[in-house]
C-alpha cells in the first residue's frame, strides 16, 4: 500500500502543478432569492420482468416546480416497455404508446436509452412551455433550449494527468474563495460552480443560458437544503419520485404475471430460467 | 376533515398514524377511520404522540447543530411538512360492523383516512339514564354527545371516584346524584363531611334543584336551614356493632362492648359512661378488667364527642319522636336522596354516624331479602356516597377489623347497596377492595402510584391512557365499567350549570321548601 500511495502522491504534486489553471476564469457570484419557477426533471428505469428474450421494464419521468421555496406541482409520468428479440432485431413497444426508435444492442439496457429519449422530450416540451422558468435536468447533455441546466454529480473532466477536476477544483478554491460562491469556465456553456460555501461539492453545469450570475444565483437559493447542501433540493426531490425501488419492481412483476394469467400466458415459466442463469451468472462468472 | 392517514399497527397494540400537518390532535383524542372494502369502521384513541422525519437521526441531528452553532449560514428547509411531521400511535377502541360494535381484533389497512369523531357517528349509542357530561375529545368537550351511565346494577356495584384535590370528585358526585333525582328506583346516602351537596350561602347544591322534594336532609344546625332535619341520634339506638372496625378497638374490648350490651340493653352507653367503674367490674362478676372498661369509657365518651349528657349529634337522652334510622329508612322507600351533614362533627363521630346508618340499612335489606323477597324486589338500590374513602376502607382502617364498609364493598350488590367511595388516594384502598369497585370515575391523578393503583384495577384495559389520566384537568375524566362498552373519556358536567339547565326546563312538582334569601 504504501508504495502505491507514493506512486500516487508524486502525481498530486509535480505532475498537477503543471496544469494550467487560468485564474482569470474564476468568478464570484451572489446568491439570489430567485422567485420564479424552477422546475426539474429526471426519470428513473428498471427492468420489472426479465424473460431472457422478452424483457419488460418499466421508465418514470418527473418533474417537479417550485416557486418562492415551495412545491406547486409534481407529476410522473410511468411508461412500461416490452422488447422482444425477433429475426435478429428487436421490437420495443412502449405503453402508453410513444414512437421511439433505439438502437441499442443489448435488450436490457434498451430501457435507459428509452428513458434518456423521453426524459429529454419531457424537458423540450416544459423548456417550451415555461419560457421564463429555469429548468433544471440531472447531468443531460446537448440539451438545446436556452433554459435549461443540466447539473452533473459525477463530471468526467479531468485534469491532463488524469485527476478529477472537480476535485482538483474545490483544493485550489478552498482558501481564496473560501466563502464565496464561485464558478470556473471551462468554455462557453460549460461551468464548474459551487452552490452553498459550506458544501465539499461543486458540479459540472452546462446550459445555453448567458446570464450565469443569475442563473447560478437562483440554483445557489435552491441548494441551501440541509439534506443535500450545495445540490438543487428540487433535483433530489424528482429523484426520490422517479427511482424505482426494489418493492415496485416486485409489486409489478406479480401484477404482470397475474394479468399475463388471465390472458393465458404464463410468464413464470421464462422468467425462471433467467434466474438460474441470473444464478449461474453470479456464481460461476463473476 | 382528515388528520392524517394509517401508516402501521398492530391488533392487540396500536395504530401509527401519519399526522397531517395542520392537524390538531391531542392525546385523548378520539378518531375514526374506515375500511371501505371490509365496511368496518374503527374507533380509535390517540395514546401517545410523537415527532418523526424521513431524514437519518444522525443527519437532523447535524441540521439542528448546524442551526444552533452557525445561524448566519443560509439555510433553507424545503418541503418541510413532508420531510417533519407528526405521528400519532391510536388504540382501537372498538369497531363497528353494520349496527354492532365488536371488540378490537382487526386494522384498517395501509393509508387509510383517519379524521376526528364527529355528532353522526353514533358511538355512544350505549344506552344509560344518568348523563354526566360530554363526550371528551382530548381536551375537547363535543358538545352535541352527552355520556351516560346506567344506573341499574352500576349503583351496586359500586363507584370509585379518584382524582387529586380540587380536580372535581365531588363535583361528580352531585352531578351523578342530579341524575339520580331524575329516576324512580334509587335512593342513596351521601355523608358530607364538608357541607357541599345540600347547598348553602354561596355555594348551590341539590336543595336548589327543582326536584328538591326528593332530597332529605339532616343537619346538627337543622334550625337554620330551611327544609333541614335535625341531626341527632340517641346512643340508646347505637349498637356495638356500629364502633367495631370503625374506631380502634381490641378484642377484648368488642368483647366487653358485647357484654355490656347484653347486660344493659339500650342503656348500655349510659351506664358504661355513667356508673363507677369499681360497680361496673362488680356487676360483671369481675370478668371485664377496670382498665379496660376505663379505656372503653374513655373512647366511647371521646368518640361521640360528648358533652356531660349530649353532644352536637349524639345524646344519652331518647329521642321522643321517630329515631334518625327509622326516617331514612322510610326516605329510602319513597326513593328519596339522603343527605347527611357531618361538617361539624370529628372523624371519629362521623364515621359512628355513617357506620350506624349504614349497619342499619344493610341488614333491613339483607332481612328483607331473605324474608320477603318479593317486597325486596321492590326496594330501590341505595348508593351510599363516602368522601375521603381511606377512612374506612384503607388498608389502615381494615387493621381495626372489619367494618360495614369493607363488608358492603364485598357482597353489598347481592343486597342492592352499592358504594361511590370518593378519595384523592386510592392507593391507599387494598387491591381486593379497588376491584370491587366496578366502575371507575377517574379524573386528573398525577402521583404514579395512585395512578397504577386505579389502573391496574380496572375492568377495562386503560394502561395505554396513563399519559391521559395524568395530564387530565378539572372535570375531565375517564370512566371504566364492566357497565359500558369501552373506557369513555368524559368531560363531567359543571353542576352549576347543569342546575341551571334543569331549572329552566323542569317544574318543580311539589311543595316547595320555603328558602330562604342567601
Ligand atoms: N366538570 C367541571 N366543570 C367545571 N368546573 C368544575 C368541574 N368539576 C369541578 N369543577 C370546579 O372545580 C372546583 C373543585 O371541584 P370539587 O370540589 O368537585 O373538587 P374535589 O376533587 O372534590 O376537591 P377536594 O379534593 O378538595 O374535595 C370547584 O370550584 C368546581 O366548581
Ligand atoms: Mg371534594
Amino acid at each position: 500500500m504504501e508504495k502505491i500511495i507514493k506512486y500516487l502522491s508524486k502525481y498530486y504534486t509535480e505532475e498537477d502543478k503543471k496544469i494550467e489553471i487560468d485564474p482569470s476564469k474564476f468568478h464570484t457570484y451572489e446568491m439570489n432569492k430567485y422567485d420564479g419557477k424552477i422546475l426539474a426533471v429526471d426519470g428513473g428505469s428498471g427492468i420489472v420482468f426479465d424473460g431472457g428474450s422478452r424483457v419488460i421494464s418499466k421508465i418514470k419521468i418527473g418533474v417537479v416546480e417550485y416557486a418562492k421555496g415551495k412545491m406547486t406541482k409534481q407529476d410522473v409520468k410511468k411508461y412500461f416497455m416490452l422488447a422482444i428479440w425477433k429475426n435478429d432485431g428487436i421490437i420495443i413497444k412502449l405503453d402508453p404508446d410513444e414512437q421511439i426508435t433505439l438502437s441499442n444492442k443489448k435488450i436490457d439496457e434498451l430501457q435507459n436509452d428509452a428513458r434518456d429519449i423521453l426524459e429529454r422530450k419531457m424537458i423540450n416540451e416544459i423548456a417550451e412551455k415555461e419560457k421564463d422558468a429555469i429548468i433544471l435536468s440531472d447531468g443531460l447533455q446537448n440539451l438545446s433550449p436556452r433554459n435549461v441546466a443540466s447539473i452533473c454529480k459525477t463530471s468526467r473532466l479531468k485534469t491532463k494527468n488524469g485527476r478529477s477536476l472537480i476535485g482538483y477544483l474545490n483544493e485550489f478554491t478552498k482558501d481564496k474563495y473560501k466563502d464565496k460562491l464561485w464558478y470556473y469556465t471551462i468554455s462557453e456553456g460549460e461551468y464548474i460552480v459551487k452552490f452553498h460555501t459550506r458544501s465539499k461539492f461543486c458540479y459540472k453545469v452546462t446550459t445555453k443560458n448567458k446570464e450565469v450570475n443569475n442563473l447560478f444565483g437562483a440554483i445557489a437559493y435552491y441548494s441551501t437544503d440541509p439534506e443535500i447542501l450545495g445540490y438543487p433540493y428540487p433535483l433530489l426531490k424528482v429523484d426520490k419520485i422517479v427511482r424505482l425501488r426494489e418493492d415496485e419492481k416486485q409489486f409489478d412483476n406479480h401484477k404482470l404475471k397475474l394479468l399475463a394469467k388471465q390472458e393465458g400466458v404464463n410468464l413464470e415459466f421464462d422468467e425462471n430460467s433467467m434466474i438460474m442463469h441470473d444464478l449461474l451468472d453470479k456464481r460461476a462468472y463473476r | 376533515m382528515n388528520v392524517g392517514k394509517v401508516i402501521g399497527g398492530n391488533v392487540g397494540g396500536k395504530l401509527l398514524i401519519r399526522l397531517k400537518s395542520n392537524a390538531k390532535v391531542d392525546v385523548g383524542d378520539l378518531l375514526v377511520c374506515e375500511n371501505e372494502n371490509t365496511g368496518e369502521k374503527f374507533f380509535l384513541k390517540v395514546v401517545n404522540m410523537q415527532i418523526s422525519s424521513l431524514l437519518a437521526q444522525q443527519f437532523i441531528e447535524e441540521m439542528a447543530g448546524q442551526k444552533l452553532e452557525h445561524d448566519e449560514i443560509d439555510y433553507n428547509i424545503f418541503d418541510a411538512q413532508d420531510r417533519f411531521y407528526r405521528m400519532c400511535e391510536a388504540k382501537i377502541l372498538k369497531i363497528k360492523r353494520g349496527d354492532e360494535f365488536y371488540p378490537p381484533r382487526s386494522l384498517p389497512n395501509f393509508f387509510t383516512d383517519v379524521r376526528k369523531i364527529n355528532e353522526s357517528d353514533d358511538f355512544i349509542s350505549q344506552a344509560g339514564e344518568i348523563e354526566i357530561g360530554y363526550l371528551r375529545l382530548g381536551r375537547e368537550a363535543l358538545k352535541a354527545i352527552k355520556t351516560k351511565l346506567p344506573a341499574k346494577g352500576l349503583i351496586s356495584h359500586h363507584m370509585l371516584v379518584v382524582a387529586a384535590t380540587g380536580k372535581g370528585k365531588s363535583n361528580f358526585a352531585r352531578v351523578f346524584l342530579r341524575g339520580l333525582l331524575k329516576l324512580d328506583d334509587y335512593a342513596a346516602i351521601v355523608f358530607d363531611p364538608h357541607n357541599e351537596y345540600y347547598g348553602g350561602k354561596g355555594s348551590k347544591g341539590l336543595r336548589d334543584h327543582p326536584l328538591r322534594n326528593k332530597v332529605v336532609y339532616f343537619s346538627p344546625k337543622y334550625e337554620s336551614t330551611p327544609g333541614a332535619e335535625r341531626l341527632i341520634i340517641s346512643t340508646r339506638d347505637l349498637e356495638p356493632d356500629d364502633f367495631f372496625g370503625i374506631i380502634d378497638l381490641s378484642s377484648t374490648q368488642q368483647e366487653a362492648l358485647d357484654l355490656l350490651k347484653r347486660k344493659f340493653k339500650g342503656e348500655w352507653i349510659e351506664k358504661l359512661l355513667g356508673e363507677e367503674i369499681k360497680d361496673l367490674f362488680e356487676m360483671f362478676d369481675k370478668k371485664i378488667a377496670r382498665s379496660t372498661l376505663a379505656a372503653l369509657r374513655r373512647k366511647i365518651y371521646h368518640a361521640l364527642e360528648l358533652h356531660d349528657k349530649s353532644g352536637l349529634v349524639f345524646t344519652l337522652e331518647k329521642t321522643d319522636d321517630v329515631s334518625i334510622y327509622d326516617k331514612i329508612k322510610s326516605a329510602i322507600e319513597e326513593r328519596k336522596i339522603i343527605i347527611i351533614d357531618t361538617s361539624m362533627v370529628g372523624d371519629d363521630s362521623e364515621k359512628i354516624i355513617a357506620s350506624s346508618i349504614v349497619n342499619r340499612v344493610f341488614n333491613s335489606f339483607r332481612y328483607l331479602k331473605q324474608t320477603k323477597p318479593q317486597e325486596f324486589a321492590r326496594t330501590p338500590e341505595v348508593l351510599i356516597v363516602f368522601e375521603e374513602a381511606p377512612r374506612v376502607l384503607g388498608s389502615e382502617a381494615l387493621a381495626n377489623g372489619v367494618n360495614i364498609f369493607e363488608r358492603i364493598a364485598r357482597e353489598g350488590r347481592k343486597f342492592k347497596v352499592g358504594l361511590c367511595a370518593i378519595t384523592q388516594m386510592p392507593s391507599l384502598l387494598p387491591a381486593e377492595i379497588l376491584s370491587q369497585m366496578n366502575t371507575k370515575v377517574i379524573l386528573g391523578l398525577p402521583s404514579p402510584a395512585d395512578r397504577s393503583a386505579v389502573i391496574n384495577s380496572a375492568t377495562q384495559n386503560i394502561s395505554d391512557e396513563s399519559v391521559e389520566i395524568q395530564m387530565l384537568d378539572r372535570g375531565e375524566a375517564i370512566i371504566t365499567s364492566p357497565f359500558i362498552k369501552f373506557p369513555l373519556p368524559t368531560k363531567i358536567f359543571s353542576f352549576d350549570d347543569i342546575l341551571k339547565e334543569d331549572i329552566a326546563n323542569i317544574k318543580t312538582t311539589e311543595k316547595d321548601i320555603s328558602i330562604g334569601v342567601d
